[in-house]
């Protein structure tokens, strides 16, 4: 057994992806008991479940060789995280008629539609696996561009924009009112975890693979530390601002 | 299979992809028209053309795997079946959104529905043309 930096990064995100999937999904249960609809949650909890099936199947193939694996890699880890992380900000910040969850069908197509596609149609070329390689070098030999791949950019970047961006507005807007400061640097850390994975696509463009894993794992744990900061305080609870504190004062 | 049946098969086939993907099209402009250029919902006549339109499409899906289980005949490229059923449940995903969406109007799961059918139409007769 070969232990290498990406295994052992793989293993940390893998581990911490599982928590957070969990802690997330049982406050969505929570809440639905309670009858109140928070599908942002589910949305981030099915994010992060693909989070975790794409670092896992990352560990499982520095071990063997696997198609299923190597197909669920690719279409857990590089397609659907990113728009299904993004998801859960749309839902939240965009409010108005039904343009949420007509977003989310059309991922839910697209899931549909390329899951079948990477797992039973797409050649995959195992002869430049070798126990312990960093699957991102040899990801041009395993599977040829185009396909699956060719959906790779477009969600990625829409995730990106929606996730980051909708941080960084949230963390803007609350920031602009001058209230529930945890909730500005909670977004900010959401902002700063899910830019790395984002730049660790253009790290291996760069031939710098090792850096995207780095990127994966750390952007996880800081997407994790602002989710926690930004929900656990309740939503009533609001500074005052200096008016109020004046009028008080006074 | 006899080859006549093949054959209407086959042209059945063609001709619907050709029509859906015209319908996918008018479908678009008109609940553009609808909904973003009237602000209006969705009316009953609408409603049902989109049934409809589903219904095609089953029908067009349902030709498609009978000539590829019945004679074993094979699309230009594997990757059309999964356009296929992509055209089959775009409409009803959001026929689902649309009839229980609270807030109202809610013309723009269409536009989505039929934008998605209209683009996953082409794909699929750019991948399903034998040769």
């Amino acid at each position: 057994m070969i232990i290498t930096l990406p295994l052992v990064l793989s293993v940390i995100t893998a581990t911490i992806s599982a928590i957070f999937t969990g802690v997330v999904f049982l406050r969505w249960l929570a809440a639905r008991r309670e009858g109140k609809l928070r599908p942002h949650l589910l949305a981030w909890s099915i994010g992060l479940a693909l989070y975790f099936l794409g670092s896992f199947s990352q560990v499982i193939l520095s071990f063997t060789w696997s198609p299923l694996f190597f197909a669920l890699w690719e279409w857990a880890g590089a397609l659907m995280v990113a728009p299904w992380l993004g998801q859960g900000t749309v839902y939240l910040l965009v409010r108005r008629g039904s343009i949420a969850r007509n977003i989310q069908m059309a991922l839910i197509l697209i899931g549909v539609m390329t899951l079948p596609w990477a797992l039973f149609l797409t050649p995959l070329n195992g002869d430049a696996w070798r126990p312990g390689i960093d699957m991102l070098s040899i990801i041009d030999q395993v599977m040829q561009k185009g396909g699956v791949r060719g959906f790779v950019p477009i969600m990625n970047i829409w995730g990106t924009v929606a996730l980051v961006g909708g941080a960084i507005y949230s963390a803007w807007l609350f920031r602009r009112k001058g209230i529930m400061a945890n909730r500005v640097y909670g977004n900010w850390l959401i902002a700063a975890g899910g830019l790395l994975p984002a730049l660790g696509g253009a790290l291996i463009r760069l031939n710098l693979t090792e850096l995207k894993y780095a990127g994966e794992m750390f952007g996880v744990i800081l997407i994790f530390i602002g989710f926690l900061l930004a929900t656990n305080h309740p939503e009533e609870v609001k500074a005052p601002n200096k008016r109020q504190s004046a009028e008080a004062v006074g | 299979m006899s080859p006549d049946l093949f054959l209407l098969l086959r042209e059945s086939h063609f001709h619907l992809s050709r029509a859906a993907l015209i319908i996918g099209l008018v479908g678009f402009v008109i609940a553009i028209y609808i909904g973003l250029i009237r602000h209006g919902d969705v009316t009953r006549w609408f409603r049902r053309a989109v049934y409809a339109t589903t219904a095609l499409m089953v029908v067009e899906a349902g030709i498609g795997l009978v000539m590829y289980l019945g004679v074993n005949a094979r699309p230009y490229q594997d990757v059309h079946l999964i356009y296929g059923m992509g055209a089959v449940l775009s409409l009803p995903f959001f026929i689902f959104v649309e009839t229980t969406a609270k807030k109202r109007p809610a013309m723009g799961s269409y536009i989505w529905g039929f934008a998605l059918i209209a683009a996953i139409t082409v794909r699929s007769i750019m991948t399903g043309a034998a040769g």
